[in-house]
């Protein structure tokens, strides 16, 4: 019985019409339902086991010591100052990524209107320029630099002369139902210090994707103009006032990702493990059918295995190579 | 496989071109799962409409073929959709 059940659908025979069941149309349709149902299910799992004891988890070798030092180096290769480590910088880049999972969103701009610029001068950074970047999702620090350094704001931000100081956070915890690490990379030059550009050019930006503002301050002071993109709120041209709150952030930098050890394997490599045996699955029945129906001469009326071979090799591959995360 | 491809150099020429094009455009946009999302949606139609041609030219379209070639194309596509969700 099992053995003509497998026969029925994988082998080309009167029983499924000479053409393996597995690859008629309703077995492909139902194929692709099922992998969508078992890719919820993963998530599921994972969204649950966060509550129960993770078992299954993001994974994230990514560190900030990492991030300073890759953002270093491509500044190096352009020719530009290295950035130095601040422990404020830092510090804010802790409590925005921690505001970010408290109040659960994912942008530069909180729901309650908070303004990354918000979390510098709350640990008492006073700038005369700054920035942010912001990724999640990665499961290491080359593949969210190389992110980072595609898109050509982020790129902008990384590579910017202006900046002289840099803090990273990088955070594990649940965002919007997943388990994830986010990185916040915060860029700034203190208000004593003189940025490296034409102080007419300062504006208080808040760029499609990344986040650049630039203070204005008793010693540079300029008519500051606002450059905000359709769908974002507009940025305060306003001085930011020195601020004393500094008791929450002290406490813990997260330099290094703590969750990773005891997990094995992200949903995403499991996701892929998954639709790369469905893909196997179909490829060799594509192959053996090519072949027993090669040797048996006959004519069907039946799609072109040659091609579907070619779009399952292409899938495949794009899968093996597929690397997930997210900026912002 | 060969005669296969002897027969129909065309049409498997365009195949290979229309995918090779993916693969390089989808890794080109990376990391925006927007655009990525959108030109899987857009091979998923390439294929369908190129299976279709490609028996019609033939004479030898049926329901089941259509539908086939439907079924590998939203298969394919699931499969790359939730990995860039």
């Amino acid at each position: 019985m099992l053995l003509q059940t497998v026969k029925h659908l994988f082998h080309p025979q009167r029983s499924n019409n000479h053409r393996p069941k597995i690859l008629h149309p309703s077995s492909l349709f139902s194929l692709a339902l099922i992998v969508a149902g078992c890719w919820l299910a993963v998530f599921q799992v994972h969204f649950f086991s966060d509550k129960l004891g993770s078992v299954l988890g993001f994974s994230s070798s990514i560190t900030a010591d990492e991030v300073v030092q890759q953002t270093n180096q491509q500044r190096a290769q352009q020719g530009q100052s290295t950035l130095k480590a601040n422990s404020q910088l830092n510090q804010a880049a802790l409590a925005k990524a921690q505001n970010m999972f408290s109040q659960q969103y994912w942008a530069h701009i909180a729901p309650d209107g908070t303004q990354p610029w918000k979390f510098f001068s709350d640990a008492n950074y006073k700038y005369s320029v700054a920035g942010e970047n912001l990724a999640r999702d990665f499961t290491n620090t080359p593949d969210m630099m190389s992110a980072w350094m595609a898109s050509p704001t982020h790129r902008k931000n990384i590579l910017d002369n202006r900046y002289q100081e840099i803090g990273v956070a990088v955070v594990d915890g649940t965002l919007l139902g997943t388990q994830t690490t986010l990185v916040v990379q915060l860029f700034g030059t203190p208000a004593g210090a003189v940025p490296a550009i034409d102080q007419s050019a300062q504006k208080i930006t808040i760029a499609q994707q990344p986040a650049v503002a630039v203070q204005t301050s008793a010693a540079v002071k300029s008519a500051s103009s606002e450059q905000v993109t359709a769908n974002q709120p507009a940025a305060s041209s306003q001085p930011i006032a020195p601020m004393t709150r500094e008791e929450v952030l002290a406490s813990t930098i997260l330099p290094v990702t703590s969750l990773s050890s005891s997990i094995f394997l992200s949903p995403l490599q499991i996701s892929k493990i998954f639709f790369l045996a469905v893909i196997l699955m179909i490829a060799m029945t594509l192959v053996y059918d090519s072949f027993i129906m090669n040797n048996y001469s006959s004519v069907r009326l039946v799609g072109k295995n040659l091609a579907h071979l070619a779009l399952l090799f292409v899938t495949a591959f794009l899968l093996i190579l597929f690397k997930g995360g997210v900026i912002g | 496989m060969r005669k296969e491809l002897h027969r129909h150099k065309i049409a498997y020429f365009i195949l290979f071109v229309g995918l090779a094009a993916f693969v390089v455009s989808f890794l080109a946009v990376w990391p925006d799962h927007i655009l990525q999302r959108l030109l899987i949606a857009g091979v998923a139609v390439f294929y369908f409409l190129w299976g279709i041609a490609t028996h019609f030219k033939a004479d030898h379209i049926s329901r089941n073929i259509i539908l086939e070639y439907a079924g590998m194309a939203a298969l394919a596509s699931v499969l790359l959709l939730l990995v860039t969700w």
